[in-house]
C-alpha cells in the first residue's frame, strides 16, 4: 500500500494503461510497427501456449492455423467483398474446424509429444503446399489485398496506429483468455494432462475432450492473429502464411518467456522481439543471421532456464 | 447388493492369461485384500475395474451397474478411485494443485475446491507441504499425495495398489490408520499388499491369487493356514500371529 492508501498495484495497472495508449503517438513509426510485432508474435504465443503450453501438446505446425485465418479472411474479401472483420470471424471458424480434424485424428490415435509435433507440421506443409498448387489461392504469386485507403471498416488504414490498437485490443483478449483458463478447473486439467496423462484419466479428467477443447481455442485464436498478418501487410503467399519459420516464430517466444505460464508469452516478445530488430539492423546484409542468434537463446535458454525467463524470475521471487 | 461384482473376469497378454476367469464380490463397506506372488494379476484386475485395460471376457459391476467398455474418467466419475503401484503425482505441479484438480471432478468452484483440498491434505498429514512440487516429496510423501488425490474424486469404492509398499514402519502404521479411516467414512477399499502384517490387519477378507486364479479366499486367518497358499505365496515357515 502506498502512503495515500492506494494500491501500489492500481498504480501499475493506470501507468500500463496510460503508456500503452500513449505510445503509438509518441513513437516514430518504426517504433509503433516494432510495438505492433511484439504484441503481435506475443498474442501468437499466448495463443499457441493454451495447447504447447498448458495442455503439454507441443504444435510445431502453428502455422497452419495462421494460414487458414489468413487466406480465410483474404479470400472472402478479395472475392466476396466480405469485410475481413467478418472474415476474421470465419477465419477463426475454419481455424477450429482444422483444430478439430488434428485434434480428433490424432489424440484418437494416442500421438504424443514428437509424433503429435511431426503430425502438425504435417499439416501445416500439406496446406502450403495446396495453396502453392491451387489457382484459388494465387499459388506461389499469393494474393495482394486491394488498397482501400482508410477504410477501418474493411479493416485497413494508412496510419499503423489504427494497427496498433486492434493488435492491443487482440492481445489483451488473449490474454484474458488464457487468464481465465490459468485460474480455473480447464487449467488445472490442462497441467493434469500435460504432466501425467494416466493419472487425470484416473481422476476423471476427459483426456480427450480437454485436449481437443485446447486444440480448438488456440486454433480459433491463431487463425485470428492471421487475419491481422494479411490486413496489416496487405499480401500474403504460402511460405510466409504456412511455413515453417512461421510456426518456429510462434512457439519460440513462450518457450523463451515461459510454457504454460500467462505472461510467459509476452515476455519472450519483449526480449526476442526487439532483439530481431536490432540485429536485422546491425547485421542486415547476412540473410538470416537474425535467425542464428535466435537458435543460439533457443539452446540457451532450454539449457540454463528450462521453466523459461517467467519461471526463473519466480524462482528468484521465491528464494527472496 | 454387494458393492462390486466380478464376474468370469479374464484377461490375456499374448498367450499369457493374466487373470483367468476371475469370479468374485466386494461387500459395502468392506476391506478386502488381495494378495499373490509377483505376476499373479493382481494390478492387472485393477485396471480392469479401473478401465485401464479392456477385458477380453467377464462384467464388472459396481452396485449393479456394468463398467466395462467406459474409460478411465466414466468409471472415475462412478466413485471408483485408484492409486497407481508405482505412484504418478503430478511432478511439477505443488502438492494442494495435484489434489485440487482431483476436487475438480465433483464440481468447479475454485475456492470451495481450494477448502476442500487443505482439509484432505490435512486429513493425510501433507498440510504443511502444500505449496511444495510434488516431485520433491519423499516417498512416503508421495503416496500421501496419491492418496489424498484419490479421495478428492470423492470415490465410493477405492482401489489401493501397495500403498505401503517402501514406507518405513512408523509411515506404514500411519497409513493403516488413515485406510481404516477411510473405510469408517463410509467408503469401500480393495487393497493389494505384499507386506503379511499389514494385510492381515487391515483386511476382512483375503483373496490369494496365483497366475490369474484365486486359489484361495477368506478370514485372513483361514487364509494363512491354507496349505496352497502357503506352498505357492507365504512359504512354509509363514506362521501368522
Amino acid at each position: 500500500m502506498s502512503r495515500n492508501g492506494i494500491p501500489k498495484v492500481l498504480f501499475f495497472w493506470f501507468g500500463l494503461i496510460l503508456i500503452s495508449i500513449l505510445a503509438p503517438f509518441l513513437l516514430p513509426s518504426y517504433f509503433v510497427h516494432v510495438l505492433i510485432m511484439i504484441l503481435f508474435y506475443g498474442y501468437l504465443g499466448t495463443s499457441w501456449n493454451i495447447l504447447g503450453g498448458y495442455a503439454g501438446q507441443f504444435s510445431f505446425g502453428h502455422a497452419a492455423f495462421f494460414g487458414v485465418g489468413a487466406y480465410a479472411s483474404t479470400l472472402a474479401f478479395v472475392n466476396w467483398n466480405i469485410t475481413p472483420w467478418i472474415g476474421m470471424v470465419l477465419g477463426g471458424l475454419l481455424g477450429m474446424l482444422l483444430g478439430l480434424l488434428i485434434g480428433s485424428l490424432c489424440f484418437h490415435y494416442g500421438l504424443r509429444g514428437p509424433y503429435f509435433a511431426l503430425a502438425t507440421l504435417a499439416f501445416a506443409e500439406l496446406l502450403r503446399l495446396i495453396s502453392l498448387n491451387l489457382d484459388l489461392t494465387g499459388k506461389a504469386m499469393g494474393i495482394l489485398i486491394p488498397l482501400k485507403g482508410n477504410a477501418p471498416l474493411s479493416f485497413q488504414h494508412e496510419s499503423k496506429i489504427f494497427y496498433y490498437f486492434v493488435i492491443l485490443l487482440m492481445f489483451i483478449g488473449v490474454l484474458w483468455v488464457a487468464r481465465w483458463i490459468d485460474t480455473g478447473k480447464i487449467g488445472d486439467y490442462l497441467a493434469a494432462i500435460r504432466e501425467d496423462e494416466d493419472s487425470a484419466e484416473a481422476i476423471g479428467v476427459n483426456t480427450f475432450s480437454y485436449k481437443l477443447l485446447a486444440i480448438l481455442i488456440s486454433g480459433f485464436l491463431t487463425a485470428l492473429g492471421g487475419t491481422f498478418y494479411a490486413q496489416y501487410f496487405l499480401y500474403i503467399d504460402p511460405p510466409v502464411t504456412f511455413g515453417v519459420d512461421t510456426s518456429i516464430e510462434i512457439f519460440l517466444r513462450p518457450i523463451v518467456g515461459g510454457m504454460g505460464t500467462v505472461y510467459g508469452p509476452i515476455i519472450g516478445s519483449f526480449v526476442l522481439g526487439p532483439l530481431g530488430e536490432v540485429t536485422r539492423g546491425i547485421l542486415g546484409g547476412y540473410h538470416g543471421v537474425h535467425l542464428m542468434i535466435y537458435g543460439a537463446i533457443l539452446v540457451g535458454v532450454i539449457i540454463f532456464l528450462p521453466n523459461g525467463i517467467y519461471g526463473w524470475l519466480s524462482s528468484l521471487k521465491k528464494k527472496h | 447388493m454387494p458393492s462390486l461384482k466380478i464376474e468370469n473376469l479374464s484377461k490375456s497378454f499374448g498367450g499369457l492369461m493374466a487373470v483367468n476367469h476371475v469370479t468374485f464380490e466386494v461387500g459395502e463397506g468392506e476391506i478386502l485384500g488381495l494378495i499373490g506372488p509377483n505376476g499373479s494379476g493382481k494390478t492387472t484386475i485393477f485396471n480392469l475395474i479401473s478401465g485401464f485395460l479392456p477385458p477380453d471376457t467377464g462384467s464388472i459391476y459396481l452396485r449393479g451397474e456394468s463398467l466395462v467398455g467406459l474409460k478411465p474418467h466414466q468409471i472415475c466419475k462412478k466413485g471408483i478411485g485408484r492409486t497407481f503401484q508405482i505412484v504418478k503425482p503430478f511432478p511439477h505441479l505443488s502438492v494442494m494443485r495435484n489434489v485440487r484438480t482431483a476436487v475438480f471432478n465433483r464440481g468447479k468452484e475454485i475456492n470451495q475446491a481450494n477448502r476442500q483440498s487443505e482439509s484432505l491434505l490435512e486429513f493425510v498429514g501433507l498440510w504443511s507441504r502444500r505449496n511444495e512440487l510434488a516431485g520433491s516429496l519423499t516417498l512416503a510423501g508421495r503416496k500421501q499425495l496419491e492418496l489424498a488425490r484419490c479421495l478428492a474424486t470423492q470415490p465410493k469404492f477405492l482401489l489401493l495398489d501397495e500403498v505401503m509398499a517402501g514406507l518405513n514402519p512408523v509411515e506404514q502404521k500411519q497409513m493403516i490408520e488413515l485406510v481404516i479411516k477411510i473405510r469408517e467414512g463410509g467408503i469401500t477399499i480393495i487393497v493389494i499388499e505384499h507386506t503379511m502384517r499389514i494385510i492381515m490387519t487391515v483386511s476382512d477378507r483375503i483373496l490369494v491369487l496365483c497366475f490369474g486364479e484365486i486359489i484361495a479366499e477368506g478370514a485372513p486367518r483361514e487364509v494363512a493356514q491354507d496349505p496352497d497358499v502357503i506352498k505357492s505365496y507365504l512359504g512354509e515357515k509363514y506362521r501368522f500371529v
